[in-house]
């Protein structure tokens, strides 16, 4: 039975997401190095304390358990804003009205962040029942 | 078609009573069986994901598909990971074969369904399956498991589970009526 799992694993293979990217933005990077210390799968499995370096003008949106944490984020034009995946699976991190701007995957453990210009309401089109809010004040 | 999915998830539902009873004739699931359970039922979805991956067209469902088949494959990454980390095999077991069994007959009836009817077939099964595995998660192998790694991971895949559940049912409002 385990050589099953280990083949069904085999077989099936990563696809990824082709949509575009926003322009202010930067590509997903490694947050932290877990295959340093424990296998990845294992690692990302344990509730971790994510150190957060929030500013005035940084804001850090942790994606976990399915969720935005914090789901509505007040800010001012030109923050920054960097989601972090610390869930078990992929995700995204989309504009959901007219589709603007998009993280693309961001895989687990990795993080993207971008420029906020404007108020969005945005959600992960990969799961659609998490939502997001940006609220430029 | 709303009596079918009632049936379907009776069925489903039925299938852990009696799977529930061959825990209660023996009353510890251990937990490489625990573990064993928890990747077949992941499987499964992979499984009915591989079937709408070649009989859709729709592309709601192909993306829907395609996140169950990039979840469920995570989520027995993880379960893999800890049972290596753990030194146990997964051992196979009632709670196991019966949901391999049931999978089989709704394995039949998706491919037995003519493009028109499959896409509604399909995420009427992915609603009634996912609230299904979120019951027996949550009733029976959380419960079941003793290590607390295994529980931890458990609890984990809720949320996902969850999150498969709301979205499965956002698609099936799509098909309400067709
Ligand atoms: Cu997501």
């Amino acid at each position: 039975m385990r050589n099953s799992i280990y083949l069904l694993l085999a077989l099936f293979l990563l696809n990824g997401c082709s949509s575009k990217k926003a322009e202010t933005t930067t590509p997903a990077e490694d947050y932290g190095h877990p295959e340093e210390k424990a296998p990845a799968a294992i690692q990302k499995n344990r509730v971790e304390e994510v150190p957060l370096k929030n500013t005035a003008s940084y804001h850090t949106v942790v994606i976990r358990q399915m969720k935005f944490e914090p789901a509505e984020l007040k800010l001012h034009k030109g923050d920054t804003v960097l989601w972090i995946n610390k869930d078990i699976t992929d995700h995204d991190v989309t504009e959901e009205v007219a589709k603007k701007w998009t993280s693309s995957k961001i895989p687990v453990n990795k993080s993207w962040s971008m420029v906020v210009k404007q108020s969005a309401d945005y959600y992960c089109s990969i799961h659609l029942v998490m939502k997001g809010k940006l609220l430029v004040e | 078609m709303k009596k079918l999915t009632n049936r379907a998830l009776s069925v489903l539902l039925c299938s852990f009573a009696i799977a529930g009873q061959a825990i209660a004739q023996n009353p510890k699931l251990s937990d490489p069986e625990v573990a064993h359970a928890a990747v077949t039922a992941n499987q499964i979805d992979i499984g009915f994901a591989e079937i709408a991956k070649e009989k859709s067209k729709n592309a709601d469902i192909l993306k829907f598909a395609e996140t169950m088949t990039n979840d469920h494959k995570a989520i027995i990454g993880q379960a893999v990971a800890l049972v290596t980390k753990l030194k146990v095999t997964p051992l196979d077991n009632a709670v196991s074969k019966q949901l391999l069994a049931d999978a089989e007959n709704k394995k039949k009836m998706l491919r037995s369904k003519s493009a028109k009817d499959f896409d509604k077939a399909y995420i009427d099964n992915e609603v009634s399956y996912h609230k299904a595995v979120i019951a027996a998660v949550e009733g029976l192998l959380i419960p079941e498991a003793e290590n607390a790694e295994l529980k931890e991971l458990l609890q984990n895949v809720v949320p996902a589970l969850k999150a498969h559940l709301g979205h499965a049912e956002m698609v099936q409002k799509m098909f309400a009526g067709k």
